[in-house]
């Protein structure tokens, strides 16, 4: 990274606040009217000056954070995609999406199923076929339950993690991280200045990474998911009483319908062999990676909260030690 | 998952931590700011030291612990899981099929019920050990960073953040092994659970019943028993063949032969054919029947003795009318009078046994439909000899007790396999409950103590390191002051 991109960062009101301290150690500096206050200025206007030096490495470490993330992530053998975190709000947006359809989904078939059987069950003479399509309902929410629960806990993640992304990606445009460090140097600010750099620090790291592993999870979990539906695209493509219904079904126009309906119907009425075989698949590998995932994050968000609270106080102390100026 | 790499990942991450922290304190705080820094600069490096000796001591340990084994796989549980259910739902589906046309609806219900509860447990526990098995893997992915995170407490003790770091790291020492063990229980569980109730196979169909013979009858079957009194279907194993062993009426062993008959058109998947049997007793019996049940059997073989005008005629099911014959019967019924001489013998002629419903536990047996009792009672098998010479006689046979099977569901294939699933669950688990008690108890107990234990302990910890680190700082301070002074800068 050139100087030029460098001066591109978002240093926003850090930097700005940090040109004010300078300027106001300049001012302390040749305004002071005793050689002791000379050199008390002196001493503060160094430690405004590495204090400046901070705030663009923080700007310059936020930028770079994701990436490290990363690193860090492939290290302990796990795979992340790296994002940006202002990129982390539509990422985890469009993962929150990709799952919650697939819940829906699962929730509407359910119903259509218990829905169409209880109005069918109505009448005498289709009793049999309203019960069948009412067991094909319990049979569908039993057979996606844990699926159902890994979804849920899935959503909850991202939605944390978005709502986290925004934050941050916030922080990051409105230069809050090189505001933390400008923080620290008066000492009235130095505890929220602490608090706040130090949840930069964590976080810029951390968060990208656990995004990254959020996406990667949900991304395999969209991968068997074609998976599935083109193995059970193949068990009826021999089937050409099957093949009719499914053009008529995508003739119709509803893509939804044709993808997911009707592969699940027309296909696994013809073999529901297969259905069960590869719909087990699916959910078994699907399920207990999400879960394990979820818990991972959880884990790790937690531990990152701890080290925020850790951090903090050390930063402060730091501070105190780097900026406090002794009063000869 | 390498441990080796994470273990020096951990060291390495702690070693530079640690370097970092203790040169800030002397060179910032100590040099610069000529602050005194000797109870900080002891905590750190005794800080220090007890990371590097906890590394020293895990880093041989982990790969000899047995516990750390490797994890279940929570996959296989959730397959397995998904299967037995998917066999189940297609049970429920197959009954709706053959018990709504009958509106047998209660039946229905009932098995529903039964199936329902099935699937709701299993589902418990199978979310249950992946969730631990999921935590196993994410606290063993934790293990080897745990002293680190108890050295970073350790070098500033007295601060919210550091509890709960202590706390964090702690809980993953201690917890780690622990919840690996219970995660090996619960699999160890979940597979036995799940391994008796693993169907036969995937394959379910529908077999089509044609019965010609007295009725109802239960017939049993290589894959369950069934009762013929409206049942037109039966759900069957399409992988394993269908014999059938004996087919009772009222405790009586009838004779029989059965035709399986493929079926005429293959459009519908589950349609397997239909299963034609054709029973009999060893000559043409009167039921002694009414709307409640069948009460017994008699008929009249053969006339002994025929006098002038000699006759007899069965004036209803239960009475025969005689005169000027003689007339010998056979009879399964509680007993039999008339008005003139009767000799009777027992007999065995016909083959009687006990019969048996499907294995389903005892509360849920009067809602899947009712057997007959396995053991007749109130019934004799006769020979009846009797005579009305110029007389007339009235032979009255009295009812035995009520062939009460009624039920319509078919106790066959998925169905039979369906309902053993209640007593297979209790039998397995029963075994296995004190040791989940135990699991629980152990793991909760010593995990929340350990780790509130040393989060109490902290403040006399970091004292400990304190004193590791004075020690140290002390020793190596002489060494450092003899040492420059034999540095030429």
């Amino acid at each position: 990274m050139g100087i030029t991109s460098l001066l591109n960062l978002p240093y926003g009101i850090g930097i700005a606040i940090a040109g004010v301290e300078l300027a106001w150690g300049l001012i302390k500096y040749y305004l002071a009217p005793t050689p002791g206050q000379r050199r008390e200025a002196v001493e503060e206007f160094y430690g405004i000056v590495i204090g400046a030096i901070l705030t663009a490495v923080v700007a310059y470490y936020m930028s770079i954070g994701p990436s490290i993330g990363v690193k860090i992530a492939g290290a302990m053998g796990v795979n992340a995609t790296q994002i940006q975190l202002s990129d982390i709000p539509n990422e985890m947006n469009f993962d929150f999406n990709l799952v919650m359809g697939q819940y829906i989904a699962n929730l509407v078939f359910a119903f259509a199923f218990s829905a169409a059987g209880a109005i069918i069950g109505a009448t005498q003479v289709l009793k049999p076929i309203g019960a069948l399509l009412g067991s094909t309902s319990s049979f569908l929410n039993a057979i996606m339950a844990p699926y159902n629960r890994a979804l849920v806990a899935t959503m909850m993640n991202t939605i944390a993690l978005a709502a986290l992304g925004q934050v941050m990606s916030t922080m990051y445009n409105y230069g809050i991280g090189s505001l933390s460090v400008a923080l620290l140097l008066p000492s009235r600010t130095r505890r929220i200045g602490a608090w706040l750099a130090s949840f930069i620090l964590v976080f810029s790291i951390l968060l990208p990474l656990v995004a990254g592993y959020q996406d990667t999870l949900v991304l395999n979990y969209g991968n068997e998911l074609t998976a599935w539906l083109n193995a059970i695209e193949q068990q009826c493509a021999n089937n050409p009483l099957a093949k009719t219904l499914l053009s008529l079904l995508s003739s119709s126009g509803f893509m939804w319908l044709q993808s997911s309906v009707a592969l699940m119907l027309v296909c696994g009425a013809a073999s529901p062999l297969g259905l069960i075989k590869t719909a087990a698949s699916l959910v078994s590998t699907g399920t207990f990676n999400l879960l394990e995932g979820d818990i991972i994050i959880d884990i790790a968000m937690g531990i990152g909260f701890a080290i925020t609270a850790w951090l903090a106080d050390l930063i402060e102390a730091g501070a105190r030690a780097l900026f406090e100026v002794k009063h000869l | 998952m390498n441990y080796a790499n994470i273990l020096w990942g951990s060291v390495l991450t702690g070693v530079s931590i640690f370097s970092i922290y203790i040169t800030y304190i002397v060179i910032v705080k100590g040099r610069l700011r000529g602050m005194n820094i000797t109870r900080e600069l002891y905590s750190a490096v005794g800080a220090f030291t007890a990371f590097i000796i906890m590394m020293s001591i895990i880093t041989p340990l982990l790969g000899h612990l047995p516990s750390l084994a490797k994890p279940p796989s929570g996959s296989w549980v959730f397959k397995q899981y998904d299967i037995v259910t998917a066999v189940l739902g297609i049970v429920k589906m197959v009954s709706a099929l053959i018990l709504f046309p009958v509106e047998e609806f209660d039946t229905y219900y009932s098995l529903s019920n039964i199936i329902d509860g099935i699937v709701g447990f299993i589902g418990g526990l199978a979310y249950l050990t992946a969730m631990v098995i999921a935590l196993y893997k994410a606290l063993l992915a934790l293990f080897p960073w745990a002293p680190l995170f108890i050295a970073i407490a350790l070098a500033r003790p007295n601060k919210p953040g550091s509890i709960v770091l202590m706390g964090i790291g702690l809980m993953t020492l201690v917890a780690t092994p622990l919840i690996g063990w219970l995660s090996s229980l619960f699999y160890r569980i979940t597979m036995g659970v799940i391994t008796a109730l693993s169907p036969p196979c995937l394959d379910i169909k529908i077999l089509g019943v044609a019965y010609y013979g007295p009725g109802p009858a239960l017939v049993t079957t290589s894959q369950g028993v069934f009762m013929t009194n409206g049942t037109r279907y039966i759900p069957i194993w399409g992988c394993e063949g269908l014999q059938v062993s004996q087919v009772v009426w009222d405790w009586l062993v009838l004779n029989y032969t059965y035709t399986r008959l493929p079926p005429g058109f293959t459009i519908i998947p589950l349609y397997n054919g239909t299963l034609e049997i054709l029973a009999h007793l060893p000559f043409p019996a009167t039921a002694i029947e009414n709307s409640s049940g069948v009460y017994g059997a008699w008929f009249p073989l053969r006339v002994l003795k025929y006098w002038r005008n000699g006759t007899g005629y069965m004036i209803n099911d239960t009475v025969f009318y005689i005169r000027n014959e003689s007339v010998l019967f056979w009879a399964w019924v509680g007993g039999v009078d008339g008005n003139c001489s009767l000799r009777i013998n027992e007999t065995g002629m016909v083959k009687k046994t006990l019969v048996s419903g499907p294995m389903v536990l005892p509360i849920f047996i009067p809602l899947t439909g009712s057997y007959p009792p396995s053991y007749y009672y109130g019934y004799r098998q006769m020979l009846i000899n009797a005579t009305a010479f110029n007389e007339s006689c009235i032979v009255v046979f009295e009812p035995g007790s009520r062939w009460s099977g009624y039920t319509v569901l078919p106790a066959t294939g998925p169905v039979e396999w369906a309902l053993a699933g209640p007593l297979n669950l209790v039998t397995g688990l029963n075994s296995q409950w004190s040791n989940v008690e135990t699991a629980f108890t152990t793991v909760g107990v010593l995990t929340a103590a350990v780790t509130l234990l040393g989060i109490l302990l902290l403040p006399y910890l970091a004292i400990g390191t304190a004193y590791l680190g004075a020690i140290i700082v002390e020793f190596i301070s002489p060494l450092w002051g003899v040492i420059s002074q034999l540095l030429p800068f």
